[in-house]
């Protein structure tokens, strides 16, 4: 499976819009559809920049809601959002547009399993799915929280950083980041996938379909694709003929 | 020998709101966090370093002439600025970082803003043999140029962080990035009571030696004064009578000391003013002591301002739940302030507590206020004080007090810093 994120208003709506059925057109089995946030503490500089160009333009949740909804998109789709943009817009209120646009539900990359917990009951009893994600930092007892929690997939983290291309992060890199072993990887997705059949999904860093393919043969479900479609979705034809690229038999 | 955890949550204000990579790292932290307070051999290594390095305890001097300018109580300043390095941060970046030799982390990775809590963690890593990575927002390495230069030296490396307002909020963001890439190595000394769960607790309590140290005093000055009284000495000049003529009334408090009437300190994110604040929480919640923290009003709360509680909402911003300048859909606002250790749109979350139990009082004094309060205690007093400690200076214009009380207010840093932006704003 394939999952795909866009930030909701980069480079403009109507790209937004085009983009989301670009992606329904392609088959993609997920769309992550982000909200731009001021503050994006697990991203890397371009989505950082997808976001600030965004909110310049003047994008807020009411109007993704409404962009989402005139896309006429069918596909999967959730929010994938920083805390505070669905807090400050209320909970309540979240809940009630993604059912009103057909949005499935929101991934929060700010928001650990020990907080989740009272909001998974609350978007589970709507019918909704809140995503969690795992790190290959987690202990074995953060993985089975974080996997029972967690619907309708798992979105593990495949390196200890944050989104974006090799060749994007080098101002962040440290003593570690050159020297991620794919080993530790390996050992948590055994460790997920030994708690039962519910699917997990990859993502960070991936930006091609040797990529992907890889992230399919270290056992993942998914591979989640968000940089790289960030910066292609300023060409949206060069954005079509990437995803067309991408599609892969699992 | 205590096992259990810190809490997570100042009433509903605080928390972990992080991405998942950084959970591990944080209960990490805290475990040992709670073995060091337990650990006497931490606590005496921390103390001596306090003592002989930073130079605690800080004097807390009698304003004599600002009190008579003012013509109300007496009026106190806790110099924190005649500590090493020139401000309380110091107080903080020694304990963490021995916290993170503890840890086994020899990588240091900071946000500043007005360069005064990077120069404390450079400090303390020249100290301990760590490596440091300082993050400063653009605009800050502009009007803070000399502690770049210190940190520089110190051996730190200062990395400009361009996005956003290029402000402390910013340089706060990038570090925790950098940590987030960097976790299994690198242990994040954070500047304030901000951020994820344990750092509000952690900062705190390393700080809370200020009220700790003003409790103390306060009792020896009593104590000394009553016992002048009672050997029937000889006044020394410049003694104010009051120190020999004891009001029993007055000076009682329950442990003894002499009763502080008002506590003020500035507040950015929050540190300087926990750290005085805290050990007083008994005494304000009787009544006894009223604390009072002053935020960033700066153009004026109307325009653009740093005043998170004053007028704010609670949102999420780096980590934890607090009081947050945002606009109606959950975006950070930019902080405005002349003082760029308090151009932050952000409050540490147990101020947020305090303010909603009614604990604290939350006033606000702008960019020109604290200016002029800043030359006020220059020529009063021959005391440079920071533009943050400004802010506190400048509420003593608005605080009615009565000849009999006692106001101690926390003079935060040193204002070397702050020079060059002054005479450029003359």
């Amino acid at each position: 499976m394939l999952g795909i994120y866009i930030t909701a208003g980069y480079p403009n709506a109507d790209a937004t819009i085009q983009a989301l059925r670009i992606l329904e057109k392609a088959g993609v089995d997920l769309i992550e559809l982000g909200v731009p946030f001021s503050d994006p503490l697990a991203d890397g500089p371009v989505i950082q920049k997808a976001a600030f160009e965004s909110l310049k333009q003047g994008m807020n949740l009411d109007k993704i809601f409404d962009l989402f909804k005139s896309s006429g998109v069918k596909t999967k789709t959730v929010l994938f959002s920083y805390y505070n943009p669905l807090f400050a817009y209320g909970f309540d209120k979240v809940i009630a547009k993604c059912k009103e646009v057909g949005i499935q539900g929101a991934l929060i990359p700010d928001l650990p399993v020990d907080e989740a917990e009272e909001l998974a009951a609350q978007f589970k009893a709507a019918g909704l799915d809140l995503v969690l994600l795992a790190a290959i930092t987690s202990t074995e007892e953060r993985l089975k929280r974080i996997y029972d929690l967690s619907n309708p997939f798992v979105y593990l983290v495949s390196r200890v950083g944050v989104t974006g291309s090799d060749s994007d992060l080098s101002s962040l890199r440290g003593a570690e980041a050159t020297k991620q072993s794919s080993r530790q990887l390996e050992d948590v997705m055994k460790k997920l996938k030994s708690f039962g059949n519910k699917p997990i999904a990859i993502g960070f860093g991936i930006d091609s379909k040797e990529k992907v393919d890889a992230t399919f043969k270290q056992g993942a479900d998914m591979a989640i694709i968000g940089t790289k479609t960030v910066k292609l979705s300023e060409n949206l034809k060069e954005f079509e003929s990437f995803i067309s690229s991408l599609k892969t038999k699992v | 020998m205590t096992t259990l955890k810190l809490a997570k949550y100042f009433g509903e204000y605080g928390g972990q709101f992080v991405p998942e990579t950084l959970m591990p790292a944080l209960a990490e932290l805290e475990a040992c966090y709670l073995e060091a307070i337990e650990d006497k051999e931490f606590q005496d290594q921390l103390s001596y370093y306090l003592k002989n390095y930073v130079g605690r305890p800080s004097p807390l001097y009698y304003a004599e002439s600002l009190s008579k300018h003012y013509g109300g109580g007496k009026i106190y300043l806790k110099r924190e600025d005649l500590n090493h390095t020139g401000a309380h941060k110091i107080n903080n970046a020694i304990g963490q970082a021995l916290l993170a030799k503890r840890l086994g982390k020899k990588l240091i990775v900071a946000e500043t803003g007005a360069g005064q809590h990077g120069v404390a963690t450079a400090t303390a890593c020249a100290l301990f043999d760590l490596e440091c990575k300082v993050f400063m927002g653009a605009e800050d390495i502009k009007r803070q140029a000399p502690n770049v230069y210190r940190m520089e030296l110190l051996g730190a490396e200062v990395i400009p962080v361009e996005s956003g307002s290029k402000t402390l909020k910013d340089a706060t963001s990038e570090a925790i990035r950098y940590w987030v890439t960097n976790v299994i190595s690198t242990h994040y000394i954070i500047g304030s009571t901000v951020g994820p769960h344990p750092y509000p607790t952690i900062v705190r309590d390393f700080q809370k030696i200020i009220g700790e140290e003003v409790k103390q005093q306060i009792a020896e000055i009593y104590n000394q004064s009553s016992g002048l009284h009672m050997q029937g000495l000889q006044e020394p000049a410049g003694l104010d009578p009051k120190f020999v003529t004891t009001n029993e009334e007055l000076h009682n408090t329950a442990d003894g000391g002499l009763r502080v009437d008002y506590i003020l300190a500035c507040v950015g994110g929050g540190s300087n003013a926990m750290g005085i604040f805290y050990p007083y929480l008994a005494e304000a919640k009787s009544g006894v002591t009223k604390l009072i923290a002053i935020e960033a009003a700066g153009e004026g709360l109307d325009g653009k301002h740093a005043a998170s509680i004053s007028k704010g909402k609670p949102g999420v911003l780096h980590g934890s739940k607090s009081y947050l300048l945002q606009d109606d859909y959950g975006q950070v606002q930019e902080a405005h302030s002349i003082s760029a250790g308090l151009d932050y749109p952000g409050i540490g979350p147990e101020h947020s507590f305090l303010h909603d139990a009614n604990l604290v009082e939350y006033q606000a004094i702008t960019d020109k206020e604290a200016l002029a309060a800043f030359r006020l205690l220059c020529k009063l007093e021959g005391i440079i004080p920071a533009l943050e400690s400004s802010h506190a200076l400048a509420y003593l214009e608005k605080l009615k007090t009565n000849k009999d009380e006692i106001v101690v207010l926390n003079l935060s840093g040193r204002g070397d810093k702050d020079l060059q932006q002054i005479r450029d704003v003359s």
